[in-house]
């Protein structure tokens, strides 16, 4: 069994409304959104950033959503990611609504739910390559051994093992964002959540790491890439359009 | 917790300077606390010896000279010692004391002591062990026999091939030879105000009397308490006593070694007070400095604390992993101040002449100071990055 698909079943586990409520044979939903509003007060005016938006991304899907700036694909990316809550409407990621948790619950769903991927790698500098993707293991509170062991594995699968005493700095763009990958995978999460993961990268370097996000993606892991591209976006199976916080089409 | 310990390693690696100037106050606060307290605890450990050697559960008393007569202000005689022991019930004994200059010889070596006639109990009220032989017994004091008890440098400068219990001096005190035989000699001792207690020989009281002087004055009483608890009631007393008697405070002089103990242990505690405040105030100066860099920090590092929570780090592990930045910062400038502070103590105790004496405390107050100052430096610098919204920290520059 893949890394992606344990750690899916994993997440669903204990919420059994999620794997009862799909049909038998398909794939349940990773990411359910519902009639999702979020608003904003900037100042006095209200800025409705998501105005009713309900989507589903079954497990194993790849998926890129898309839109402008100020389309509402930043506030979608971190309620997926639960680094936010909806103002109305219902999340429900690995089957768990994420209305009801408190920060400490939030923050461990997101641990083993969701894997980030940034535009700006936001890699620690002082940390070796290791220590950068052992970091949510650590939050995990996984053992050290095991840490550097699953890090390791990580670094491996993203084709770094021969880096492993470098510090960021000392890395290439995309050898970057390819370590920011391995910390991404290596809690076995069911989400790779990935933001404008090629935005800061030049075209060539850019392919590479979408060619392995389609491997991660055949390996199981549900693959969410947010991005302005239109040439990203199409290369995907399926794409979710945003304008003006509402789905495009809707 | 370990990890917290090494992050916050690394981030203060990061910022070598930033650091080590944050730390300044946090040096000198635990630098001060240090010194403050080691260099009063050596002082003290010092003092209460000095005392110690002067014989803490006794008051001397000494007559003043009455320059208008040209005459002592007071006679110490035996009527007197009598009517001190009848009024103050707080005196146990009075102890008569003269000291006479002259010259002790034992076959070759000639020397020059101070002899005291003293009582026998006289060495045991002023803590004076004996390292070889006995003093005085009362059958000798009671014969007037012609005993000698000396010091220990004396004994080492009239005896050099050593063993002189039992060996004979020749004494001329004031002009009155007399032979003597050695009974004891003290162990060393330290001497405090006027006593030389190791260049001094000791002769029983009565015999000076009985033997070499007739009828003498004593040029000291001694006045040995009934209890230990009671010696600076009784030194009190005896001044106010002897007040009543003379009308005069210049005629006698009544010294209370308990009792300047006692005052030289509220000083102490005073100046200790005053030092602790300054310590205090620095430590607080340190505090706020370290939380004044702590808030910069989390400033600085909103991305950081914004990955760290997208992570998958709660409230609780960034407010832990701030908390530990703060300590660590704390210990490190809390051990730097114990180095300074000792070896601040240590030159300070030696310009003194007492003896060094740090304390296991002492660490263990540092130590725990900087932690407290750390943790409250840290609360809410800590709490402020465990609020940060993850969106915005991720997004901001």
């Amino acid at each position: 069994m893949s890394p992606g698909g344990e750690a899916g079943a994993a997440a669903v586990a204990g919420v059994p409304g999620a794997a009862r409520g799909a049909a038998p044979g398909a794939a349940p939903d990773v990411v359910c959104l519902d009639g999702v509003t979020r608003h904003y007060a900037m100042g006095e005016t209200l800025v409705r950033a998501l105005d009713g938006v309900s989507l589903s991304i079954a497990a194993g899907e790849s998926v890129a959503i898309m839109g402008p700036s100020g389309s509402g694909k930043s506030t979608c990316m971190n309620l997926i990611g639960c680094l936010d809550r909806p103002t109305s409407g219902r999340v429900l990621i690995g089957g768990v609504d994420t209305a009801g948790l408190d920060d400490a619950a939030l923050a461990a769903l997101r641990n083993r739910t969701v894997g980030f991927v940034f535009q700006q790698f936001h890699l620690l500098p002082r940390l070796d390559l290791v220590r950068n993707v052992e970091l949510p293991l650590v939050y995990a509170r996984i053992a050290p051994r095991e840490r550097k062991r699953r890090a390791l594995e990580a670094l491996e699968r993203v084709g770094l093992s021969d880096r492993i005493g470098h510090l960021p700095a000392e890395l290439s763009g995309g050898q970057r964002q390819r370590v920011a990958i391995a910390r991404a995978l290596v809690n076995r999460p069911a989400i790779l959540l990935a933001d404008e993961p090629t935005g800061a990268l030049d075209s060539a370097t850019g392919q590479a790491v979408l060619e392995l996000f389609r491997e991660i993606n055949a390996a199981g892991t549900t693959v969410i890439v947010v991005t302005h591209d239109q040439g990203i976006g199409a290369s995907f199976p399926r794409l979710i359009r945003l304008r003006d916080g509402l789905l495009e089409g809707s | 917790m370990f990890e917290s310990v090494e992050f916050a390693v690394e981030s203060l690696r990061g910022n070598k300077l930033r650091t080590a100037l944050s730390l300044v106050g946090i040096i000198i606060g635990v630098a001060s606390v240090v010194t403050v307290t080691t260099i009063a605890g050596s002082g003290t450990a010092d003092v209460k010896r000095q005392f110690e050697t002067f014989g803490l559960d006794a008051v001397q008393v000494y007559p003043g000279w009455n320059q208008a007569e040209g005459k002592p202000g007071i006679e110490l005689d035996a009527a007197l010692a009598s009517e001190i022991l009848r009024s103050l019930p707080e005196a146990k004994a009075v102890l008569s004391r003269t000291e006479f200059q002259g010259r002790l010889a034992s076959g070759r070596e000639v020397q020059a002591a101070s002899v005291c006639a003293v009582e026998a109990p006289y060495f045991a009220a002023m803590n004076a062990g004996l390292a070889l032989g006995s003093a005085f017994t009362a059958t000798d004091e009671y014969r007037g026999r012609p005993v000698i008890v000396l010091g220990a440098g004396l004994a080492a400068a009239l005896f050099p091939e050593g063993q002189p219990v039992g060996k004979s001096l020749e004494a001329s005190l004031n002009g009155v030879n007399a032979s003597f035989a050695v009974v004891g000699v003290l162990a060393a001792k330290e001497g405090f105000f006027m006593d030389d207690w190791d260049r001094s020989a000791y002769i029983p009281y009565a015999t000076a009397q009985k033997r070499l002087f007739g009828s003498i004055g004593a040029s000291a009483f001694t006045v040995v308490a009934r209890d230990r608890a009671g010696v600076v009631a009784l030194g009190d007393s005896l001044e106010a006593f002897l007040l009543a008697r003379t009308g005069n405070p210049e005629a006698f002089g009544v010294v209370s070694p308990r009792k300047w103990a006692e005052q030289d242990e509220k000083m102490t505690k005073t100046i200790g007070l005053i030092l602790g405040g300054i310590a205090a105030i620095s430590l607080l100066v340190g505090g706020i400095g370290v939380m004044n860099i702590m808030l910069v920090s989390v400033t600085e590092r909103k991305r950081e604390i914004g990955l760290r929570k997208a992570l998958g780090a709660t409230r609780r592990d960034i407010r832990l992993q701030f908390l530990v930045e703060a300590s660590v910062l704390t210990v490190a400038g809390g051990a730097l101040g114990l180095a300074f502070g000792l070896a601040i103590s240590w030159f300070a105790v030696k310009a003194f002449g007492w003896t060094f004496a740090a304390s296991a405390g002492t660490a263990a107050l540092a130590v725990g100071v900087s932690v407290a100052v750390g943790l409250f430096s840290g609360i809410y610098p800590a709490a402020r990055a465990a609020r940060l919204d993850p969106v915005e920290a991720l997004a901001s520059e």
